[in-house]
């Protein structure tokens, strides 16, 4: 796995490369960007929050760089983890419960249907984001956490890591968090 | 496996619980636990269609995920479309004290040339090269990439700086003040103020809107009333020279226009210092006070093309009404002297927008400032004999001459003339003190002629360029002033000022010591990366450059102070004229002083580890091979001795530098030499500044300057 490099080696690698911290990052930017926004996106649920706290994970990712330390852990799981705890704070600060922003959600889909001009997919894609947010409201923000994150490939140790909880209790939440999230399918 | 879990599965009959066959189905069992289950699997039906069953809910769970997230198979982009990142990234460089500008011209031009590899090196390696010759070029024009704090911590310096150069200072600044959305004409007004901040709050302001010029008696000035025959200040002549105004009608009152009132409330509000509008230290202290969103500084050029610093700082809001929401202070780059603040403020309607636009500055002594401003100062032994006006009916004496001749150089000085323009004080054989020289702006003529102005038994001749240039072409002469130029530079180094054209005299290649300098900056701990190899070596040589050549300015006044008043002369002097001259010297030590301790902490970590890399013996022999004195040994001669001596030690290390770090007239082989005079050089002038100390302690009657020691490192 590409992701599995310590991420001292992906600065001495930087040497051979030839690039700058900063064309690094934009490079890990562009593989990483759209696995980290849609933890954020389900898990949280604000889509330009989600986008903002993305940038900011990288940006962060930088700084640390740039100033000269190194990324002890996986890397995948460093910037997994800076953007959870961002997104945990961006909350905190606005106190209130990780629930899904359903208007935000909505309004962010009406705005980009589908391009095509193929009315039947058009509706397929609208009825299938529609299933997943009404298997995701039925989640608790830490089964949505716990899945995406599983879903991303994480371990289980990982995961905890990342959310500061147990294993078992992710192991729990994996479990609950799926029967919960298809019940509505196997009916 | 890691160990995560214990499944309550003791043997193979016992149906493992749903949470052990998840934990198995993802591995993250046991060994041995994974063997159990395994086999229990093999033997239970029921535990193996729950398996299914689980895998199952994962299949559509990730088939709802992807449906939704990934439509076929392009992920769903986010409301901005990942715009503003790379600007964010520059930001972050910037910030990082990384000025990014070549990386980010190296990497959209990688994008641009991506298809090739090879032709972006090419492109690359032309594009450096044109970096280089542009920055040699305009190397005197430079603006160093600063952060917020830097920023800050610069001009304030820069702020004392201009305060310590003055006994008893008094800030006046003449500012334009506007609040910009209103077109009403009640809405700008001119706002004088003169501010003594070492004077117990000694604060005067005087306002110039559509009903006249009148000082504002405010709560603030405890002193008695003021003559309304206030006699003109320094900027008033020089605003009534310009124009040729009538005097003008000077008024009190004791209420401020509505717009300074407004002004007045959002400073008290935000904890500004009202008394000093652009302060950048109070500028600073209001930046840590609040949450700040997003602060960025930028270059930008102000009215008359130069080059300037803006700094903004947005802060988070919700906010209260009259708290500033985004305030922006612009900074000039030669000098780093605040010049513009604007200041948006939350309204009860929507946001208020002011600027506040220097128009005048200047730090004047107490004892030279007009009596009508603060009337409540007895002048407390003002070390100046006020002069008459009126020329003396017989020959001044010599005595009256020199003390003259003093007055005009300290004014000279605080305007740092001293170091900045081609200008000699000297005194005529008829009786005069003339000073004369050439300046470059008629700004600056009028500044220098305005600060003379007090100064009997004066005749000033002052040129601007442009005037000698002028004069020149009607005298048909090839080379303009150069008797003039000799005569008052005393063919010393050239004198430059902040922004003088680079030195055309000078050849320019590749530093002899380019290569090593890459290795240097190659290696751990240091950046790794080619990008910012160049932009870190561009960066040390500039700023070792311009360190080198403040230094030299700075030795060269002292040595001209020395060369003009050796001690024999100095003895001779009234007691107020010495202590000028101690203030002169004293200033010039200290500011050598520190331009020298930061071109060594600059410097002696790079040479050292230059020489280190080639040979450790040779440096470790500390053979110091320069040429000059070692001051150890000059600890009894005279303070004019000493600052000859340490222009001698200055200059040469000037030459090592432009010849080590811009390859200045220094063949390749003699680099090694070259860098290990340099250390030793600067390491000398350390001790040299010692001596000197010692030496003006002991020449001006062992009693040190009060401020100047306040100002040593």
């Amino acid at each position: 796995m590409i992701f599995e490099d310590r991420l001292d080696h992906q600065v001495l690698s930087l040497k051979q490369e030839r690039v700058t911290v900063d064309q690094k990052v934009t490079q890990l930017f562009v593989q990483m960007r759209d696995s980290v926004y849609h933890y954020l996106l389900v898990a949280f649920g604000n889509p330009a929050e989600a986008e903002e706290i993305t940038q900011e994970a990288f940006l962060r990712l930088l700084r640390h760089l740039q100033s000269g330390r190194v990324v002890e852990s996986n890397l995948r799981s460093w910037i997994f983890r800076v953007a959870h705890n961002l997104a945990v704070d961006q909350q905190r600060g606005r106190k209130f419960e990780a629930h899904l922003n359903t208007e935000a959600w909505e309004e962010f889909y009406q705005s980009r249907l589908d391009p095509k001009p193929d009315p039947e997919r058009r509706v397929l894609q609208q009825e299938s984001r529609k299933k997943l947010h009404a298997a995701l409201a039925r989640l608790s923000p830490q089964q949505r956490q716990c899945l995406m994150l599983k879903a991303e490939g994480f371990r289980y140790e990982q995961i905890a890591k990342i959310l500061r909880i147990s294993p078992s209790n992710v192991a729990q939440s994996l479990r609950r968090g799926v029967k919960k999230a298809v019940e509505d399918n196997h009916d | 496996m890691i160990r995560l879990l214990k499944p309550s599965a003791p043997n193979e009959n016992e149906h493992p619980a749903e949470e052990a066959l998840f934990c198995y189905l993802d591995g993250e069992l046991t060994v041995s636990a994974t063997a159990r289950i395994r086999a229990h699997l093999e033997a239970c039906w029921t535990c193996r269609v729950k398996v299914e069953k689980i895998q199952q809910d994962i299949a559509s769970f990730i088939h709802l995920l992807n449906n939704a997230l990934v439509p076929d198979l392009s992920p769903l982009p986010p409301p901005l479309g990942w715009r503003g990142f790379e600007t964010k990234v520059s930001r972050v460089m910037a910030e990082m004290d990384h000025p990014s500008i070549l990386s980010r011209w190296l990497a959209s031009a990688e994008r641009v040339f991506v298809v090739s590899p090879l032709s972006f090196r090419l492109a690359s390696a032309l594009l450096l090269g044109c970096l280089i010759v542009f920055w040699v070029v305009t190397r005197f024009d430079q603006v160093p990439s600063v952060s917020a704090s830097q920023l800050l911590e610069r001009a304030t310096e820069a702020e004392l700086r201009q305060l310590g150069s003055v006994s008893q200072p008094v800030v006046y600044r003449k500012l334009r003040v506007q609040r910009l959305e209103s077109i009403a004409r009640e809405d700008s007004l001119t706002w004088e103020l003169w501010s003594h901040p070492a004077g117990q709050g000694r604060f005067r302001q005087r306002v110039e809107d559509g009903q006249g010029r009148r000082f504002i008696d405010s709560s603030l000035g405890e002193h008695g009333k003021v003559s309304a025959q206030a006699g003109p200040d320094l900027s008033e002549q020089l605003q009534s020279k310009r124009a040729n105004l009538a005097p003008e009608r000077q008024a009190e009152s004791s209420v401020l226009p509505r717009l300074l009132q407004e002004l007045e409330h959002v400073f008290q509000a935000n904890h500004l210092d009202w008394r000093a509008p652009l302060s950048p230290a109070a500028y600073a202290a209001w930046r840590q006070s609040v949450p700040g969103e997003a602060e960025q500084v930028i270059e930008t050029k102000l009215p008359d093309g130069s080059r300037a610093l803006a700094l903004t700082t947005a802060v988070a809001g919700p906010l209260p009404v009259n708290a500033v929401v985004k305030a922006e202070l612009v900074v000039r780059a030669q000098d780093w002297h605040p010049v513009q603040q604007s200041l948006r403020v939350q309204g009860e309607k929507g946001l208020r927008d002011y600027e506040l636009v220097e128009i005048q500055f200047q730090v004047i002594a107490l004892n030279t400032l007009p009596p009508s401003i603060f009337p409540d100062v007895n002048l407390p032994q003002a070390p100046l004999p006020r002069w008459p006006r009126a020329a003396p009916a017989a020959t001044p004496t010599a005595d009256e001459l020199m003390t003259a001749e003093m007055e005009a150089q300290f004014a000279l000085h605080r305007l740092q003339a001293c170091r900045l323009d081609p200008i000699e004080v000297a005194q005529d054989p008829m009786g005069v003190v003339e000073v004369r020289g050439l300046v470059r702006t008629s700004e600056r003529k009028e500044e220098l002629q305005a600060a003379l102005h007090t100064v009997p038994l004066l005749r000033v001749k002052l040129q601007t360029m442009e005037e000698a240039a002028t004069a020149a072409a009607s005298h048909g002469a090839g080379q303009p002033f150069s008797d003039r130029q000799s005569e008052a530079e005393n063919a010393g180094p050239p004198i430059q000022e902040g922004t003088v054209e680079p030195r055309t005299e000078v050849e320019v290649s590749e530093s002899p010591i380019q290569d090593r300098l890459e290795r240097y900056f190659s290696e751990p701990p240091r950046v790794a990366f080619p990008g910012q190899r160049q932009e870190k070596i561009h960066e040390l040589s500039n700023q070792a450059f311009s360190l080198s050549q403040a230094a030299l300015s700075e030795a060269w006044a002292l040595r001209r102070l020395a060369e003009r008043y050796p001690s024999e002369k100095a003895s001779l002097l009234r007691p107020a004229s010495r202590w000028l001259l101690e203030t002169m010297v004293r200033d010039h030590l200290t500011a050598l002083r520190t331009q020298v301790a930061q071109s060594h902490m600059l410097l002696e970590p790079v040479v050292s580890a230059l020489l280190g890399e080639t040979d450790m013996k040779r440096s470790a022999a500390g053979s110091g091979a320069i040429e000059g004195p070692d001051f150890t040994s000059f600890r009894a001669l005279p303070w004019t001795a000493i600052s000859l001596q340490l222009f001698h030690t200055v200059e040469s290390v000037d030459r090592l530098t432009l010849g080590l770090f811009l390859g200045v007239g220094l063949p390749s082989e003699q680099a090694e030499d070259a860098m290990r005079e340099l250390l030793a050089g600067l390491s000398r002038l350390k001790g040299g500044f010692q001596g000197l100390e010692e030496e003006i302690v002991r020449e001006f009657s062992g009693n040190p300057d009060l401020l100047s020691q306040q100002q040593e490192p």
